[in-house]
């Protein structure tokens, strides 16, 4: 679950505010690890075909024999290589978690903003929407927009998939975003844009939206740390894009059985998952100080 | 530990008796008095040495695994095992126990210990007396006679006291029109219109006739201990069909009783087998205790049969080799888990594998693009390679051929079927006008059998080599059997069909008969329809000459693998695995247990 920012971060040291973002940056040891990680997570996604000793759909040794000799990471249980798949999944875990982050940002900035600013009934229908959908449990709802949504194509499978996971993850950018611009629209340039006759939509995306972006830089990042998960449960629970297609939840699916006799079937997905939302999370905890959008 | 409790003697490591459940396999409690007592007395403990409340808060977080952790170990402290009884364990909750809606693995080994039919089977697919101890059958082959046992007592009286009144022929027609009334929704309703008049009788009962006749036609009861068949035509798979549970015995008034007092009984099941209900929590735990009163004294052989139901095969096989469940069925272990117990010489001697009797097959559906041609459906059958299926589920698999296991009457070793030849596969696409393939969907059941999902996965790779994109459609198998037997509904999908006694009718007259295709609830899959296997088989059903039938049958299966309805792909040999103490199981090539006969030394 997405935090409210003024609850995160709470045990990491404020930075003095006057110094600049890179200062800031370069004081942060966590921010510099998270940064690695998602930067070799986005390298690995992007080569993974150069990177990959094998086509991941290949079926390239005997299926059930984990150890295959001349992989270094062993087989599934159809005999394709894990290292190869391992590499692929990065490209489905990471551009599922994007694209639905990029969704449910531009969702929840604009539910928030609008929410945030018009107060009266707008608010009070947007905030009880979002206060809604927050009520029901994640992972239920997107399996339940994943088998309501037809469409049986890897390609379709891919879009029900990113739908889904937008479709419930917008609401902690909302709430964020509504309680900035609450106390943002209070300021005085805001009213100094007001008496000068701006209009609304010019006060929204010229003077509050620049002025939200920190917030939704942190809720983003730590959004796609969270869209990794939710996408690795799906896959895992059997609702994600394919079967065939590399990722990492369905790896574990396919590797449990092998716990005892191949460890490493379940263990090398589950510590890419672990370092990829690592990263993400140190990422957006970083962020939070050297942006400064604690207030 | 008790002692802790009374004097609070802390020289005695607090840590020690938080652990100490584990060892104490005779509590059958979860909170184990040791245990709290164990935490009380480190906390004092604790308390007394520093008194900074920051500190056991720190201390607490510290401790909080550890403390979750004993919890976890108490769980595990095993619950002391009711002498000579029978430990099992299932995924999922047994279906029913009615012997009129019992048709699954699930529900039919407790149906058949808890009812007792006319007939039933003896040590292999041969019929054998059960409440009827003797039987003549007419030279024509239509008049069936039986002629019951008189110590045979249901288990329990109007009253619910024990036993219950003797089991006459009266109750043996109760049980058959109640399957043929078409209220009760028996799947096995059809199996018996082979009766002179079942089917009118049926039908009458359905159409809500004012009058509809009291008692089908075909049935005879001249007295409380001779019971009458009058067949329309002659069927030598009669006494197959008897001797399924569908047909058991159940006492008319005590169903009436329940119905009137709105309970089933489903619930409350009254037959006159081995075993009575001792309870069912749904999703939880069956268990059934001994009958008393069975005709049979040497029967049952053990006191009574546990199963608890939930968690998953690996759970379970854990269990087992912990020696907390008697019986193992590898049918889904995993490779690595099935090598190591069929290696291990620790459990060969306790090891028995049989034949299922089934076929693993993914149904195209004829009447559908592009399966309604011919060469299309067999270059299904040359682009799938089986052989790796047969790698990863290893002995527990034979490739099929053809659509009869291997051991049934009228098997055709003869038959090569399809071999794996994606070139042959490719030329028969472009002779049938498809050179770019085409993309279907697979629907299919993970859930069914644990490797349906390799196998699934196995059929979109294969067919990818040859041009086809198959997108996987994984869904229930309630969900599946419903779209797959809906007609003009869905391309392919990945089914398996086990069978009801070793006769090809079993197979080949439900699964290729075009006349058994039905709008909603097809069992040909396929819609496969071709007039002269249609023929061949219904002059086969009514043959009585078996070298001549079982000829007309092989004839039928050649010309059903040529016209390929069917990705052929396995047959499955069942592995299952008992502890050193349970004595008499066998594997039967009709019940996938015999409880009764099970003895347990412990």
């Amino acid at each position: 679950m997405v935090q409210a920012p003024a609850e995160m971060a709470a045990e990491m040291d404020l930075a003095p505010a006057q110094s600049g973002f890179w200062t800031r940056f370069k004081r942060h040891r966590l921010v510099q690890i998270g940064a690695l990680l998602v930067l070799i997570l986005v390298f690995t996604a992007l080569l993974a075909p150069l990177l990959a000793p094998h086509d991941p759909r290949q079926i390239v040794a005997n299926p059930a024999h984990p150890s295959a000799p001349g992989l270094v990471l062993g087989a599934d249980s159809l005999g394709r290589d894990i290292l190869s798949r391992v590499l692929f999944g990065a490209r489905i875990s990471l551009l599922v978690a994007m694209i639905a982050m990029l969704t449910s940002v531009i969702m929840g900035t604009t539910i928030g903003l609008l929410g945030g600013y018009f107060e009266g009934w707008v608010d009070v229908l947007l905030t009880r929407v979002t206060e809604s959908v927050m009520s029901l449990p994640t992972i239920l709802l997107a399996i339940a927009l994943f088998v309501v949504i037809p469409g049986e194509s890897i390609s379709m499978r891919l879009l029900k998939l990113l739908l889904a996971i937008s479709l419930v993850t917008w609401t902690g950018i909302a709430r964020a975003v509504r309680g900035v611009t609450l106390s943002l629209k209070k300021r005085e340039y805001v009213d100094a844009a007001k008496a000068l006759g701006c209009s609304h939509t010019r006060i929204i995306f010229l003077h509050l939206l620049p002025n939200v972006l920190p917030t939704v830089i942190v809720m983003a990042t730590l959004a796609v740390a969270q869209n990794i998960l939710l996408e690795a449960g799906l896959s895992y629970l059997g609702q994600g894009i394919d079967p065939s297609v590399a990722s990492w939840g369905s790896m574990i699916k396919d590797g449990e059985p092998f716990l005892l006799a191949a460890p490493w079937m379940v263990l090398v997905p589950g510590i890419a998952i672990v370092l990829a939302v690592t990263g993400f999370n140190l990422l957006g905890r970083g962020l939070e100080e050297t942006l400064e959008t604690r207030r | 530990m008790r002692h802790l409790w009374s004097n609070n003697n802390s020289k005695i490591s607090p840590l020690r008796s938080c652990l100490a459940p584990v060892e104490m396999t005779q509590e059958n409690s979860f909170f184990l008095p040791g245990q709290i007592t164990g935490l009380y007395a480190l906390i004092k403990v604790l308390f007394k040495e520093k008194r900074r409340a920051g500190y056991y808060i720190h201390l607490m977080r510290r401790l909080l695994p550890l403390i979750l952790c004993c919890f976890l170990f108490a769980g595990c402290a095993r619950q002391p095992r009711p002498p000579r009884t029978l430990i099992l364990a299932a995924d999922n909750d047994v279906s029913w126990l009615d012997p009129a809606r019992a048709y699954d693995t699930s529900s039919l080994p407790f149906v058949r210990i808890l009812y007792r039919g006319l007939v039933d089977y003896g040590d292999g697919a041969n019929i054998v007396p059960a409440v009827a101890k003797r039987w003549s059958i007419s030279p024509d082959g239509k008049r069936y006679t039986f002629y019951l046992r008189d110590d045979v007592r249901f288990q329990f009286a109007q009253d619910g006291s024990q036993p219950g009144r003797p089991v006459t022929a009266e109750d043996f027609r109760y049980s058959i029109e109640r399957i043929l009334d078409p209220a009760t929704a028996s799947d096995g309703m059809t199996f018996y219109y082979t009766i002179a008049g079942a089917k009118e009788w049926s039908e009458a009962r359905a159409s809500n006739e004012k009058n509809p006749p009291a008692h089908v036609s075909g049935i005879e009861v001249p007295n409380d201990h001779t019971i009458i068949f009058n067949l329309a035509h002659p069927d030598a798979t009669f006494l197959n069909y008897l001797a399924m549970p569908f047909v058991y015995a159940v006492p008319r008034e005590w169903v009436e009783k329940l119905e009137r007092e709105g309970k089933s009984l489903n619930e409350n099941p009254n037959g006159c087998g081995p075993f009575i209900l001792k309870s069912w929590v749904h999703g939880r735990q069956l268990e059934l205790r001994k009958n008393p009163y069975y005709y049979d004294p040497s029967l049952p052989r053990c006191d009574g049969i546990i199963e608890t139901f939930g968690g998953d095969n690996v759970l379970h096989l854990m269990r087992f080799e912990l020696g907390d469940l008697d019986l193992q069925n590898l049918e889904d272990a995993a490779p690595p888990d099935f090598d190591r117990i069929t290696d291990s010489p620790k459990w060969q001697p306790y090891l028995q594998h049989a034949p299922m009797m089934d076929i693993r097959y993914v149904a195209l559906n004829c009447e559908m693009k592009p399966f309604d041609n011919k060469r299309v459906r067999q270059a299904m059958n040359y682009a799938f390679d089986k052989t790796a299926l047969k790698k990863i589920q290893g002995k527990r698999v034979d490739v099929a051929h053809g659509v009869l296991p291997p051991g049934t009457p009228g098997y055709n070793p003869q038959l090569k079927g399809y071999d794996y030849n994606p070139q042959k596969a490719k030329v028969l696409l472009r002779q049938a006008g498809y050179p770019n393939g085409f993309t279907v969907t697979l629907w299919y059941a993970p859930t069914a059998a644990e490797w349906y999902d390799k196998a699934a996965q196995l059929i979109q790779a294969n067919l990818k080599d040859v041009g086809v994109t198959v997108n996987l459609k994984a869904v229930t198998y309630a969900e599946l059997k419903t779209a797959a037997g809906k007609r003009h509904n869905i391309q392919m999908s990945l089914m398996g069909w086990l069978q009801d006694f070793p006769d090809p009718s079993n197979f080949l007259d439900i699964l290729f008969n075009g006349q058994n295709i039905t709008d909603t609830s097809s069992n040909n899959r396929a819609f496969y329809n071709n007039p002269q296997v249609n023929a061949l088989l219904d002059a086969a059903g009514i043959e009585t000459d078996q070298p001549k039938r079982l000829a007309m049958y092989q004839q039928a299966e050649k010309i059903i693998v040529d016209d390929a309805p069917w990705i052929f792909i396995l047959h499955t040999e069942r592995y299952m695995v008992h502890q050193p103490w349970i004595k008499g199981f066998q594997l039967h090539p009709m019940w996938s247990a015999r409880y009764e006969y099970v003895e347990v030394m412990k």
